[in-house]
């Protein structure tokens, strides 16, 4: 009987000190990684406002102003009235339908 | 001494002295508790704002109209700076600021901090930071990007600064939406170390910050681009010292496009006077002139009081007391109906018209379009010019209420009574924004909202069919797209001076629908003060078929 109280008591202190000193091991790690935490956020806060520079450079680009501009750089001039050709739905012609000569 | 006596004195030291420490401690623990806290706080925790990004504005194709980029505030620390000479002499080229006033706050030792510049964006910043100026520094202040600079300005608004220096948005979407936009700032509150570094085991507090919910538009870019540009064109054609546009579904009262000329540029508001800010289209008065006429003669058609056929004799001015009321070009035709009357622009006709419907059915027909009312828009600055009380209306006002001159609209009221009868008599509530898109994808859709039938179905059809033919028959029948229906009247309404009206200047307007029989758009256009006519049917109207044409090709609308 005393044989077991020593082992369960000498087990306990033991596990007791294993997590005393893993504790100790874990949080003075942790306690280091302040510096890593910081770095990191820093990182998404530049990577955020890298985004968001390129979503501007994106809508600048593809604006219809840029567009514009960039087409009547190329030589592209607006339709007058006159070249604009509709096609209605009724064609003028006998298309589709079985006729033999 | 005895010792009672030494015993008395020892207890009576002992008393003393905790009761010294009992006021020491009520000191620090409750009169100091409060500053001691935040002391102390402010030595363990690092308390940080986490800013909610502003929502975007989209067009109706998902496309930006506004977004923020990044940009910062430049700020200087007097302390850290050397060379303040040189220093301020950098900063004073880079942001056109006096160099001696610069270079006075940059000596000022007891000042810790200066602000130097708002929102100033990347390049200029990647720029002062290749100089690597000590005691110069950059705290993120992010900005609105206007990809189309100052199209659809007055619409959009801008965003500035409330007193407390905190964005704002000002008129327009930006201010009406404002709450919706802004969203709500969160924050972060950290145990730190002695190097200010967080400390991971720690206790944390963080409330996530809530970014602002973006708008969708009906608006299609493109379509406004297209308006803007003709807007532009018909100003100096027409030597108009102002014009605007606004181009609306009449199914849903969705706004297509909208612009004014003179405008801003929402992204340099503060280099444009604050009267350039309202948008004519909702803020502004006008009196409607002759495009008022097909709203009068619906509502008497609808009133079963007269028939497009219905005839009138034109044959003279009508004499009213003192005042006679005449044509426009002081030409009569005899006898004429009641399409003609329209196709004429006859006031003489409408006099006619306004003595069937009678003083109550013609004020109740006016306020039934919405008139003296403000539209419902979403838009920060709308404003609505009163309706003269009913026992103010004489019967000289009835008479040329029916001619649209003596009262006084805005656009918006005008073309959305005007889509009443280009979508069966449905009086809707004009809307800007389409949907609001949450940050974590929910959509809110925004309905349609009719306010109430104000035409019979049957009317707005036998109206619209009238409007067709003042636009084949009428003083601006040379300007119409070949092949298409187009619904429309002019109008051309003095400006009222000093209780008269001027001779010489006008608003030249155009309203109208097409195509006439499943109307895709309803368009009002006006011109303030046109100076190579003064005609509505000499320069809005053709403005008016430049940028309908411009419409049917875009949307692909055949001929009818």
């Amino acid at each position: 009987m005393n044989t077991l109280v020593k082992i369960l008591t000498t087990t306990c202190i033991t596990l007791t000190l294993i997590f005393i000193v893993g504790s100790v091991i874990v949080s003075n790690q942790l306690a280091t990684m302040g510096t890593s935490l910081h770095e990191t956020e820093a990182e998404i806060v530049k990577e955020q406002e890298a985004r968001q520079a390129l979503e501007t450079q994106v809508a600048s680009a593809s604006s219809l102003l840029t567009v514009r501009a960039r087409a009547q750089e190329l030589g592209f001039r607006e339709p007058t009235t006159k070249q604009i050709v509709t096609l209605t739905l009724d064609v003028p012609v006998a298309l589709g339908t079985n006729t033999t000569p | 001494m005895h010792t009672s006596s030494r015993a008395s004195v020892l207890f009576a030291a002992f008393c003393i002295g905790f009761s010294v420490l009992a006021i020491r401690l009520f000191y620090w623990q409750i009169l100091s508790s409060g500053r001691l806290s935040k002391a102390a706080a402010s030595q363990h925790f690092i308390q940080l704002t986490l800013p909610a990004a502003r929502g975007s504005i989209l067009d109706r194709n998902l496309e930006p109209m506004v977004i923020n980029q990044p940009a910062y505030l430049v700020y200087a620390e007097p302390k850290l700076i050397e060379r303040v000479g040189d220093i301020a002499k950098v900063l004073a080229d880079t942001f056109t600021l006096s160099q001696d006033d610069l270079t006075v706050s940059l000596s000022q030792a007891n000042r810790v901090w200066v602000p130097i510049a708002h929102k100033v964006e990347q390049q200029t910043v990647d720029a002062l930071q290749s100089l690597n100026l000590a005691g110069i520094g950059f705290e993120k202040e992010p900005k609105r990007y206007y990809p189309e600079a100052s199209s659809a300005a007055h619409l959009l608004g801008f965003v500035g600064s409330d007193v407390n220096g905190s964005d704002q948005g000002y008129f327009g979407l930006e201010g009406y939406y404002d709450r919706q936009l802004k969203g709500i700032a969160g924050s972060k509150r950290l145990e730190k170390d002695a190097h200010g570094r967080p400390i991971l085991i720690g206790s944390e507090e963080r409330i996530a910050p809530e970014d602002g919910r973006t708008l969708v538009l009906h608006m299609d870019k493109a379509v406004e681009m297209m308006v803007e540009k003709r807007l532009r064109e018909g100003i100096t054609r027409y030597g108009a010292k102002e014009g605007s546009v606004v181009v609306m579904d009449p199914d849903t009262g969705g706004i297509l496009a909208m612009a004014s000329y003179p405008n801003y540029v929402p992204g340099d508001f503060a280099s444009f006077d604050k009267s350039y800010f309202k948008n004519p289209i909702v803020a502004g008065s006008y009196e409607p002139g002759s495009t008022f006429k097909a709203l009068v003669m619906a509502s008497a058609i609808d009133q079963k009081l007269v028939k497009p056929d219905t005839k009138m004799d034109e044959d003279g001015p009508v004499a009213v007391g003192p005042y006679f009321i005449r044509t426009w070009n002081n030409e009569y035709h005899g006898e004429i109906t009641m399409t003609e009357v329209l196709e004429h622009s006859s006031n003489v006709g409408m006099v006619f018209v306004a003595r069937k419907l009678g003083r109550e059915k013609l004020l109740s027909a006016i306020k039934g379009y919405g008139f003296g009312e403000p539209s419902g828009i979403d838009l920060e600055d709308e404003t609505s010019p009163d309706l003269r009380p009913e026992k103010d209306w004489h019967e000289i006002d009835e008479y040329t209420a029916s001619f649209g001159q003596g009262i006084a609209v805005t656009p918006i009221q005008m073309v959305r009574a005007v889509a009443a009868i280009a979508n069966g008599g449905k009086l809707m509530e004009p809307h800007v924004v389409k949907e609001i898109h949450e940050p974590d994808g929910d959509i809110i859709p925004i309905h349609p909202k009719e306010i109430r039938q104000v035409l019979r179905p049957e009317s707005a059809r036998i109206t619209a069919e009238m409007m067709v033919s003042a636009v084949e028959n009428g003083e601006a029948k040379w300007a119409k797209p070949k092949g298409y229906r187009v619904a429309g009247k002019t109008g051309t309404a003095q400006i009222p001076v000093a209780g008269h009206y001027d001779d010489k200047k006008t608003i030249a307007s155009f309203v109208g629908f097409a195509p006439a029989d499943n109307p895709r758009f309803v368009m009002l256009v006006t011109l303030r003060e046109p100076t190579s006519s003064p005609w509505g049917s000499e320069t809005a109207a053709p403005l008016f078929f430049a940028i309908a044409r411009d419409l049917f090709t875009y949307w692909n609308i055949p001929p009818q």
